[in-house]
């Protein structure tokens, strides 16, 4: 078989993505600088549900992403799609190790990356000003702003709220220290009992005839 | 006129010695606007033809590689960033406005380190044998003389184990395509021409020469002629467009 016809529908996704993500980093040059530092590097994402796999290679002006690379990659990131977003707009900086997410190879380059998208402040005033002006794409810049700030403290209270409810209100649920520690007991019980496990086989292995 | 001493020039029939200076005219007249032109005609599909030419093409870091009728640097550009700095780009462009375009687009763009521009002849390349790692040719070859002898050249080129990306025109499988594709070339495209670049007649070369350029399975079949194997092509956009791979064995 020497001839194919080859649909693009892989290749255009990848496009639009690498665009969409260049042209935001456009308006954040710090992130940019940093992505740069990372000199040439090439992270390869198997994305298990869906199953897909793609590669980024870093460089001065952002990102390159390819559907193929034959060479060696710096580090692999495997997680289905909704579990890698949640952790890359994590902010906790440990977060992209566990739960369904493996990294092989350069772990301290994946935590780079996971730090710049958790850091990334898009400028959104600037493209926005182009089109309606400085000063009234700053008063849109000023109230977004404060908008999203209270949606975020009300997004915590919110969840701060129904956490102590359904914890000590309705009782439906258990503190994560109490799990915590029950889990813990629970391994301590696994150890005890494989340890009590292997003295038992070495007594009945001394007080068998055949010795 | 002795036919073996002619050579399609599009639908006209010109001395051999002649093609290359009236391609080159062609070109020097549209190198100007060469990028907004390829956007409008193809609807920005040129980029994913050239993006998937670069998928096929197996380029990673440390990679030499040799874009030739390179023009503005589309292929370049994506190349230098994949091969990094301890690769090696080269942008060949037979016509001195095309790589001068190239050259200062890519200046512009901040593309300094990893590339070098050769004005050169893809007939007879001026580089050492098996000294690169891929070559390419998107929308070039049919506007080569000798086409056999070109392909020739980008063998002895090649590493061993190197490949060649030809990127090109092609005839699409369907016919009720190829209808449309026939008014669209044949109509829209001088029109536009005229309309943006102020020349028509360049463009009525270029569908010309998309019709006289050799379908699918005759290029690969010159590719094998010229020493690669393990030929493959892969049709886009209907076959409007074909990619074909050879691996210097």
């Amino acid at each position: 078989m020497t001839a194919s016809q080859h649909w693009l529908g892989p290749t255009v996704t990848l496009a639009a993505l690498e665009k969409l993500v260049n042209t935001a980093l456009q308006y954040d040059p710090a992130s940019v600088q940093r992505i740069a530092a990372l000199d040439s590097k090439i992270i390869s994402f198997k994305i298990t549900r869906p199953s897909l796999q793609f590669y980024i290679l870093t460089h001065d002006s952002g990102f390159t992403f390819l559907n193929e690379y034959e060479g060696e990659w710096d580090a692999e990131v495997s997680s289905p799609a909704s579990e890698l977003l949640k952790k890359l707009a994590s902010a906790n900086e440990d977060s992209m190790i566990g739960g369904n997410t493996q990294v092989q190879g350069d772990n301290q380059l994946v935590q780079q990356l996971q730090a710049i998208a958790q850091d990334l402040d898009i400028d959104w005033e600037e493209p926005l000003s182009h089109y309606i002006g400085d000063i009234a794409a700053h008063g849109i810049g000023r109230h977004s702003r404060r908008a999203g700030r209270w949606l975020a403290q009300a997004g915590k209270t919110l969840l701060r709220d129904t956490e102590e409810y359904l914890h000590y209100e309705a009782k439906l649920t258990v503190p994560d220290f109490y799990v915590d520690d029950f889990i813990s007991d629970v391994d301590q019980i696994r150890l005890d009992v494989d340890r009590l496990e292997a003295r038992i086989a070495r007594l009945e292995k001394k007080t068998s005839p055949s010795q | 006129m002795n036919k073996d001493s002619t050579t399609h020039f599009g639908y006209k029939e010109v001395p051999v010695d002649d093609k290359e200076r009236q391609v080159g005219e062609v070109f020097h007249s549209v190198a100007s606007k060469y990028d907004l032109m390829n956007d409008v005609m193809s609807m920005g599909i040129h980029r994913l033809w050239k993006r998937f030419t670069i998928q096929l093409s197996g380029a990673r870091r440390g990679h030499r590689i040799l874009d030739i009728a390179g023009g503005t640097g589309d292929l370049a550009m994506q190349f230098s960033r994949i091969v990094g700095p301890k690769g090696e780009v080269i942008l060949a462009d037979i016509n001195a406005s095309m790589l001068e375009m190239g050259r200062d687009k890519l200046t512009d763009k901040g593309y300094l380190n990893n590339i070098d521009f050769v004005q050169a002849n893809a007939e007879a390349l001026p580089f050492e044998d098996n000294s690169f790692d891929v070559i390419t040719i998107a929308f070039g070859l049919r506007n080569v003389t000798d086409k056999d002898k070109a392909l020739r050249s980008m063998c002895r080129c090649l590493k061993p184990g190197g490949r060649l990306l030809v990127l090109e025109f092609s005839k699409p499988r369907n016919p009720v395509l190829n209808k449309i594709y026939d008014t669209y070339s044949f109509s829209l495209l001088p029109a536009m021409g005229k309309l943006i670049a102020n020349d028509s007649e360049s463009y009525k070369y270029l569908a010309e020469s998309i019709r006289m350029h050799p379908d699918q399975e005759t290029l690969r079949d010159m590719m094998q002629n010229a020493g690669f194997e393990r030929c493959t092509y892969h049709n886009l956009t209907g076959g409007i467009v074909a990619v074909h791979r050879g691996i210097k064995v």
